[in-house]
């Protein structure tokens, strides 16, 4: 595995897994298998969810209510960490890192383990197929509707939040609609609703079937035509190809890259996949400015090291409290605007835990941190989650050094450097040589408890 | 770089080699001694059964049964007292050392505690999304002129967004000796042996954690020497009080602490619950102010407290209340140019949405803190003009 293969693994999904490490292919080969292997797509299946709205919610007693939402915590609390799992270990890598996207793209708390998983696996499922189907389907996600109080949107008394964001947020961008056009498309959306069981339902007598100035255009519109009308927009193209250049290239803008590839975008008639093969495909994408140019988020840094050394997140509920302590937690983005970027992620006690964690894996060791303590709930639910946190992960590493034997034992640790920094800064300590079966551990904590592994 | 060479740093910054554009002209960068202590009651306390408007009949008929009964308010005046568990701060409203603002809020209150706490911590409207607090940007401009991260310090293991600046980011810890404990730990100190590749995320991170050492071995090597006589609580509030206390005493060059107490969120059975912890907030409060008193410490130290928003004036069926809009905020300070009751007792009348209305926006007390305590341009900090109150 090259350096540009490391960054096109490390971009299009959460990095190389071991396995990963060992194997020779040309770029385009990876590139290719990297789109084929997401052309599948299997949800995610959780039986026996909570019950959490609707009528029979609306009937309990405070406590009852208190007890249901903490059942539904639990729910996608263990969603959290499936999901985690196949963004670690699913083969279908590019869409899980693009679902992830559009998790922060669509930023949506869920509380309500069965709308969670809904929208999880609509995220998933449109992943990296058309944008104009992924916009139609969650803007008619519970989760969202309810998260942005479309509910009560109705004719008579209009809410414009929902409105708001699918255009400030989701599609064209501010500065590219008025007011105006704001309190239209709010009108268009009255009505938009879910019902308990938790599908989408359109509520006839709150809509309004007036007609709506919108963009430009009149008519009698719908929320679908104000979401197509969204759509005609070249803003729109624009806006997601500048998020994505973020997320996939660099925090630095290219205006002139921007602009051709939203172009494409717009004349693919919004086809993710086929942005997402040109960009991966270009000569700007491998630049070498770009490789290791971002500062991994902590979802991308904990998932990158669940899949480097093969680790099932599903029984460590010690991850859903790194997630808080390292200050990104999946269902829970801070607010409709997403997760922040970049430098955001980094202060002193970040840095820390980051470089704490992997200690903690070469060791086997627990590894405690406490992170904050929540706002919301009870006195015991909160003397419950304040106790300190233990971690404690048993990494296979003599599973994994089996496959590292065929690499003479001098040269082992300069072959893990280079496959697993994308930058590398001049060390003093000393190398270790020979790698060995019992120092590997402590080989690894050396390269990944470094302030370089936290690029991507 | 060495504890040293850092120290000889900061002596050149302390020389007033340039003084940063944001410090007022005719202040020097080191002139003010002020320290500013915020408390972040975490969950919305319910400011109504803090200071009880036992004067006010609408209070009695919204809350039947977890209104603060007139026999047992320790009543402050006419309208408004205080709730029995607070009793031991009673002493310092008498001395005239609280100042009660019983209406803050912004246009468009939040009612959920994420965003509301969002808004608190970063000085946005409503309809803004900032990803840097109102104390992280001060910081920014003291780090720009030459103050270092530990200017502001969070008594926790991870940072607030309220001080999370741009390029700088405040010193968290728990407790100066087990930040020590880490930073000291092979690994870290090893990796400040190497030197980075050039590359700007790279460089920031360096930047970040030699700061965080540095100023880690800065506070603890400070702290060595003194140690606080004052008994305190013996609750984790309790010692985050008395840690800032002793930091203070051994005349640590920080200007914010900031720490929290969380349990706020009172849906069921509020009674007991705030009580408890309003009683583990007076007493320690109380013990910080007669220890930093002892030291002649008191009068350069001024207490704001605060709470992401308030609650139903109204309770509900559980003996708890929902989720509120304005709230009540104070100063505790020894030389508050107004004391007691700012703008009198809460409006029970004109409510909005069964919540109460704010009559101060919570960003003109932060204004009143930079420009006349902190010393800096409050709009700076800001990015927008709100009048500074005449209360210091």
């Amino acid at each position: 595995m090259d350096t540009h293969i490391h960054h096109l693994l490390s971009r299009a999904g959460f990095g190389p897994s071991w396995t990963e490490l060992f194997e020779k292919k040309p770029y385009k080969k990876v590139l290719q298998e990297v789109l084929s292997h997401s052309k599948t797509f299997a949800p995610i299946e959780m039986e026996d969810l909570p019950e959490g709205s609707g009528r029979k919610f609306m009937g309990m007693s405070t406590e009852e209510k208190v007890q249901m939402l903490q059942k539904n915590r639990k729910s996608v609390n263990s969603l959290n960490l499936l999901w985690m799992r196949e963004m670690a270990h699913s083969p279908a890598q590019l869409r899980e890192k693009m679902a992830f996207f559009w998790h922060d793209h669509f930023a949506c708390k869920s509380k309500i383990a069965k709308a969670a998983l809904l929208q999880v696996n609509t995220l998933r499922e449109h992943a990296i197929g058309n944008f104009g189907e992924l916009l139609h389907a969650i803007a008619k996600d519970p989760s969202m509707l309810l998260f942005l109080n479309n509910q009560q949107n109705k004719k008579t008394s209009p809410n414009e939040n929902f409105a708001r964001e699918v255009c400030e947020l989701f599609t064209v961008g501010r500065g590219n609609y008025t007011e105006q056009d704001v309190k239209e498309a709010a009108r268009a959306f009255t009505g938009w609703s879910t019902l308990p069981n938790g599908s989408f339902f359109f509520r006839k007598r709150q809509h309004d079937f007036g007609k709506k100035t919108f963009l430009g255009r009149r008519g009698n519109f719908s929320g679908e035509d104000i979401i197509e009308i969204l759509l005609e927009e070249k803003a729109t193209a624009r806006n997601i190809t500048r998020k994505l250049y973020h997320f996939l290239v660099s925090h630095e803008e290219d205006p002139v890259q921007i602009e051709s590839w939203a172009k494409g975008f717009y004349e693919s008639g919004y086809d993710i996949s086929t942005l997402l093969k040109t960009l991966f495909e270009s000569d700007h994408f491998r630049t070498s400015q770009h490789v290791g140019a971002r500062i991994k988020s902590p979802i991308e840094y904990m998932v990158g090291i669940l899949r480097l050394l093969d680790i099932d997140p599903t029984e460590e509920k010690g991850l859903l409290f790194l997630q808080k302590a390292l200050g990104q937690t999946l269902f829970f983005p801070p607010n409709v605007a997403g997760w922040p970027e970049g430098k955001a992620w980094i202060d002193g006690s970040s840095l820390l835990t980051r470089l704490r964690f992997p200690i903690g894996l070469g060791s086997g060791t627990s590894f405690s941190f406490q992170s904050k303590a929540a706002f919301a709930g009870n006195e015991e639910f909160l003397s419950k989650m304040e106790k300190r946190k233990g971690l404690r992960i048993q990494v296979d590493w003599d599973g994994l050094f089996t496959q590292l034997e065929k690499i003479p034992a001098e040269n082992r640790n300069d072959w893990l450097k280079e496959r697993i920094l994308l930058i590398h800064s001049p060390a003093k300590h000393a190398r270790i040589a020979p790698l060995t079966r019992e120092n590997f551990p402590q080989a690894m904590v050396q390269l990944m408890a470094t302030l370089e592994y936290q690029l991507c | 770089m060495k504890r040293r060479s850092f120290i000889q740093n900061s002596l050149i910054v302390s020389g007033s080699l340039w003084v940063p554009g944001f410090i007022k002209k005719h202040h020097a960068p080191i002139a003010s001694q002020k320290k500013l202590v915020v408390i972040q009651l975490s969950g919305g306390n319910d400011g109504l059964n803090t200071w009880v408007p036992h004067g006010n009949d609408t209070y009695y008929a919204l809350r039947p049964s977890l209104a603060v009964s007139p026999h047992e308010v320790l009543k402050l005046n006419d309208e408004m007292g205080l709730n029995p568990e607070m009793e031991a701060l009673r002493s310092l409203f008498d001395q005239g050392y609280l100042l009660v603002f019983n209406q803050v809020g912004y246009p468009n209150a939040e009612r959920s505690h994420f965003r509301a706490m969002d808004i608190w911590h970063t000085g946005s409207n409503a309809d803004e999304y900032w990803q840097t607090g109102w104390l992280g940007r001060y910081l920014d401009s003291a780090c720009q002129g030459g103050k270092k991260i530990h200017h502001v310090i969070e008594l926790d293991d991870s940072l607030s967004l309220s001080v999370k600046g741009e390029n700088a980011k405040a010193l968290a810890m728990q407790n100066p000796q087990k930040l020590y404990r880490q930073v000291q730990g092979e690994r870290v100190q090893e990796l400040l042996s190497h030197t980075p590749s050039s590359h700007a995320s790279l460089e920031y991170m360096y930047k970040t954690l030699t700061q965080t050492v540095e100023s880690a071995e800065y506070v603890h090597d400070q702290l060595k020497t003194k140690r606080s006589t004052i008994t305190y609580p013996a609750t984790a509030f309790g010692k985050q009080l008395r840690t800032i206390a002793e930091l203070i005493q051994a005349g640590l060059d920080t200007q914010v602490y900031y720490l929290s107490l969380s349990g706020f969120d009172t849906h069921v059975r509020q009674g007991p619950q705030q009580a408890r912890l309003l009683k583990q907030y007076s007493e320690a409060v109380v013990a910080f102010v007669e220890d930093l008193s002892d030291q002649n410490q008191f009068e350069d130290t001024l207490i704001l407290t605060f709470s992401e928003f308030g609650r139903r004036v109204a309770q509900n069926a559980s003996g708890g209340t929902d989720h509120g809009k304005a709230n009540s905020s104070w100063l505790i300070g020894k030389n508050l140019k107004q004391t007691g009751f700012f703008g009198g007792s809460p409006d029970l009348q004109s409510l909005d949405e069964g919540d109460l209305g704010f009559k101060t926006d919570f960003r003109q007390i932060y204004a009143s803190l930079l420009e006349n305590w902190l010393e800096v341009e409050a709009e700076a900090v800001l990015k927008r003009e709100f009048a500074p109150l005449p209360i210091l």
